[in-house]
C-alpha cells in the first residue's frame, strides 16, 4: 500500500490539498478531506486502476468527498461561508507557508476575490479552482466533474459573470 | 472575452499556491491507523446497519409513548377549557398549556429525528404488484445512476409525472435530489431523450466526448436501461452529429440492446439514507452464488449485507419459482432485518427472471408486507423516492 500512496502523493498531493484548500477554506478541514480522499483511493485502488486515467479518478472521489463534507455541514456551514471574512479568518490559514492571507497582503483585488469566491455555487468554484488555480484544461476539468466540456464552458462563464459583479459590488458598483 | 473577464482569469490564476505542512510520513501513519482500525472493527461485527435501525426503533417507541401521553393529556384538558368554541383550538390551547419548554424540545427533536430518518426506518425498499393494484399509484420511472464512491448503481424509482414517460429520461434533475441520497446523476449531462423513430425507438444523444473508458460505459448502459422497463428492448444512439457512437468496449454501433442483467441487492447507507445497491453478476453465476453473495460487506463503501454470514439454505427451482429453504432460522434481532432479508432476496431472484420465491422455514408468515405462507412475487420497483 505504501508503493501505491507514494505515488499518488508524489504526482497528485500538492493539486489535491490546494484544491479542496480553495473549496473549504480551512487548513485542518482540508487534512482531514485530503486524507479521506486517499483512504477511498486506495480502498478502492484494485477496482478502478487503469479505468480512467489517475488523475480524473483522485479528482473525482476529491471533489465528492468534499461535496459531502458541505452536505453534511449543511445549511448552517453555508451561511458561515456566505459570511466569510478574509481578514476575520485569515488567521485560520496562517502557517510557516505563504498562504492566501500573506499573499493577499500584495494584492488587495486578489483578497477581494478570495473572499468573493464563497458567493460562487460550489459548481462555479469548482470550475475556476481547477481551471484557473490549478491551470487544469477545459477537458480535464470536464472529465474530473464528470461534464460535457460545454457545461464546463458556461459553468466557468458564469463564474467569471457572478465574480466580476461581486468584484464591482464590493468596489462600489463601479460599471465597466 | 471583455478585458474586465480577463482581468478576472488573470487574478484567478495568480491565487496563491497553498502548501500542506503535514509530511508524507504523517498522511501515511494516519492512513494506516484508520484503515487498520477499520478493518478491527469489520471483523468485530458486519451489520453496522443495525445500529441506525435500533435508534429508529427506539426513537418510534418513544415518540410512540410521548404521543400516548399528550393524548390523555389533552383529554384532561379539554374537559376544562369549555370556554373554548372550537374542539381544535382546544386541542391546541390544550397542548400549549400542557407542554413544558422541555418537553417541546424533545418532541421536536424526537420529531426531527424520525423524520431525518424516515427512509431509514422500518420501512420497505420496494414497491410490489399488490400495492400497485390496490392503490392509486401511478407508474414509476426507474433511474440507474452510480453511488457517490462509483462502487456500484442504485435504482431508484419516482412516479412518472408526464404523459409519455420516455420523457421523464431529460428530468432525473428535477426530481432526484442527489446530495441527499448520496449518489452521482450526472451520466445524464451527457445523454437526452429525442424521441422516438419511425420503428418507436427512443433515440437517445450521447455525448461522445463523455465516454472515456468502461466504466463510463457501464454507466451510460444502465442509464439508458431506464426504457427497458417501459416495454422497450433496444434504444438508438447517435452523437451530436446525429452518426453512430463509439464506445470503448462495445466499439462504434446505432444501438444498444436493453436487458436486465443478474445483480445482487445489498444495503447501501450514505448519511441518514438507507437504499439499495446493485451489483452486477457474470451471466453464468448461479442464484446460489448470488445469495451467497447476500452475505458480504463492503463497509468502506457502505455497503452492507442483508444476510447474515452464519445463514444456511438449499434452494430449488420450478420454472420462474425459486425456494429456499432455511436450515435454521435466521440469527436477526429485528423485524426490520429480517424485511431486509427478504427484500434482498426477492430483488436478486428476481434479476435471475423469478417471478415468485417460496420461503421455508423462515419461522415467519409474514414479514412486513410480505405473507410467507405463499410464494411471494417479486417486487415491481426498486427504492422509491418522494419528492
Amino acid at each position: 500500500m505504501k508503493e501505491t500512496f507514494q505515488e499518488l502523493y508524489d504526482r497528485f498531493h500538492q493539486d489535491l490539498y490546494q484544491f479542496i484548500f480553495y473549496m473549504v477554506k480551512d487548513k485542518y478541514t482540508t487534512e482531514d478531506l485530503v486524507q479521506e480522499v486517499y483512504i477511498r483511493v486506495l480502498k478502492a485502488y484494485d477496482t478502478f486502476e487503469g479505468r480512467s486515467s489517475q488523475k480524473t479518478w483522485l479528482f473525482s472521489i476529491a471533489r465528492h468527498v468534499t461535496i459531502d463534507y458541505f452536505r453534511k455541514q449543511g445549511r448552517r456551514q453555508k451561511q458561515s461561508a456566505n459570511r466569510f471574512d478574509f481578514e476575520e479568518h485569515g488567521n485560520l490559514i496562517k502557517d510557516e507557508q505563504p498562504t492566501p492571507d500573506e499573499i493577499a497582503e500584495k494584492s488587495e483585488d486578489i483578497q477581494m476575490l478570495y473572499k468573493c469566491l464563497d458567493g460562487c455555487t460550489k459548481d462555479q468554484r469548482m470550475v475556476v479552482i481547477l481551471r484557473f488555480i490549478q491551470q487544469m484544461s477545459i477537458k480535464e476539468t470536464a472529465d474530473i466533474l464528470n461534464w460535457t466540456e460545454s457545461k464546463v464552458k458556461t459553468t466557468q462563464h458564469r463564474a467569471i459573470q457572478d465574480l466580476k459583479d461581486q468584484m464591482q459590488k464590493v468596489k462600489g458598483g463601479h460599471t465597466e | 472575452m471583455s478585458k474586465k473577464d480577463q482581468d478576472i482569469e488573470n487574478l484567478l490564476s495568480e491565487m496563491p499556491d497553498i502548501n500542506d505542512e503535514r509530511s508524507f510520513d504523517e498522511y501515511y501513519q494516519r492512513i494506516s491507523t484508520q484503515l487498520n482500525d477499520e478493518k478491527q472493527t469489520h471483523n468485530q461485527t458486519n451489520k453496522r446497519w443495525m445500529l441506525p435501525a435500533f435508534v429508529t426503533a427506539a426513537a418510534a417507541c418513544l415518540l410512540i409513548i410521548i404521543g400516548l401521553q399528550f393524548m390523555n393529556s389533552n383529554e384532561t384538558t379539554d374537559m376544562n377549557m369549555a370556554q373554548d368554541d372550537s374542539e381544535s383550538s382546544a386541542e391546541e390551547g390544550s397542548m400549549e398549556e400542557n407542554e413544558s419548554a422541555d418537553e417541546s424540545g424533545q418532541i421536536s427533536t424526537q420529531d426531527e429525528e424520525a423524520e431525518e430518518m424516515d427512509i431509514l426506518l422500518s420501512q420497505s425498499m420496494t414497491v410490489t404488484e399488490q400495492e400497485l393494484e390496490g392503490s392509486n399509484q401511478q407508474e414509476q420511472m426507474t433511474y440507474v445512476v452510480p453511488n457517490n464512491d462509483l462502487t456500484g448503481y442504485i435504482p431508484l424509482s419516482i412516479p412518472s409525472r408526464t404523459e409519455q414517460p420516455e420523457e421523464m429520461f431529460n428530468l432525473i434533475n428535477e426530481h432526484l435530489n442527489e446530495d441527499r441520497l448520496g449518489v452521482d446523476t450526472s451520466i445524464f449531462n451527457h445523454l437526452v431523450y429525442l424521441g422516438l423513430n419511425d420503428e418507436g425507438l427512443p433515440i437517445i444523444e450521447v455525448d461522445q466526448s463523455s465516454i472515456q473508458g468502461s466504466a463510463m460505459e457501464t454507466a451510460v448502459i444502465n442509464a439508458l436501461n431506464f426504457f427497458e422497463p417501459l416495454g422497450y428492448n433496444r434504444v438508438i444512439v447517435q452523437n451530436s452529429e446525429g452518426t453512430d457512437v463509439e464506445f470503448p468496449q462495445m466499439g462504434t454501433t446505432n444501438e444498444i440492446q436493453l436487458q436486465q442483467s443478474k445483480k445482487t441487492y445489498k444495503l447501501y447507507t450514505n448519511a441518514n439514507q438507507l437504499l439499495w445497491l446493485e451489483s452486477n453478476m457474470t451471466s453464468n453465476s448461479s442464484i446460489a452464488a448470488a445469495i451467497d453473495n447476500l452475505k458480504v460487506s463492503d463497509e468502506e463503501s457502505g455497503v452492507m449485507a442483508p444476510l447474515p454470514e452464519e445463514l444456511n439454505f438449499t434452494l430449488s427451482e420450478d420454472q420462474n419459482e425459486l425456494t429456499m429453504t432455511f436450515e435454521s432460522i435466521p440469527n436477526v434481532n429485528t423485524e426490520q432485518e429480517l424485511l431486509y432479508l427478504v427484500e434482498s432476496i426477492l430483488l436478486t431472484a428476481k434479476s435471475y427472471g423469478f417471478t415468485e420465491v417460496k420461503f421455508e422455514q423462515l419461522g415467519r408468515d409474514q414479514i412486513g408486507k410480505y405473507n410467507l405462507d405463499s410464494p411471494v412475487k417479486v417486487p415491481v420497483y426498486v427504492n422509491p423516492i418522494s419528492d
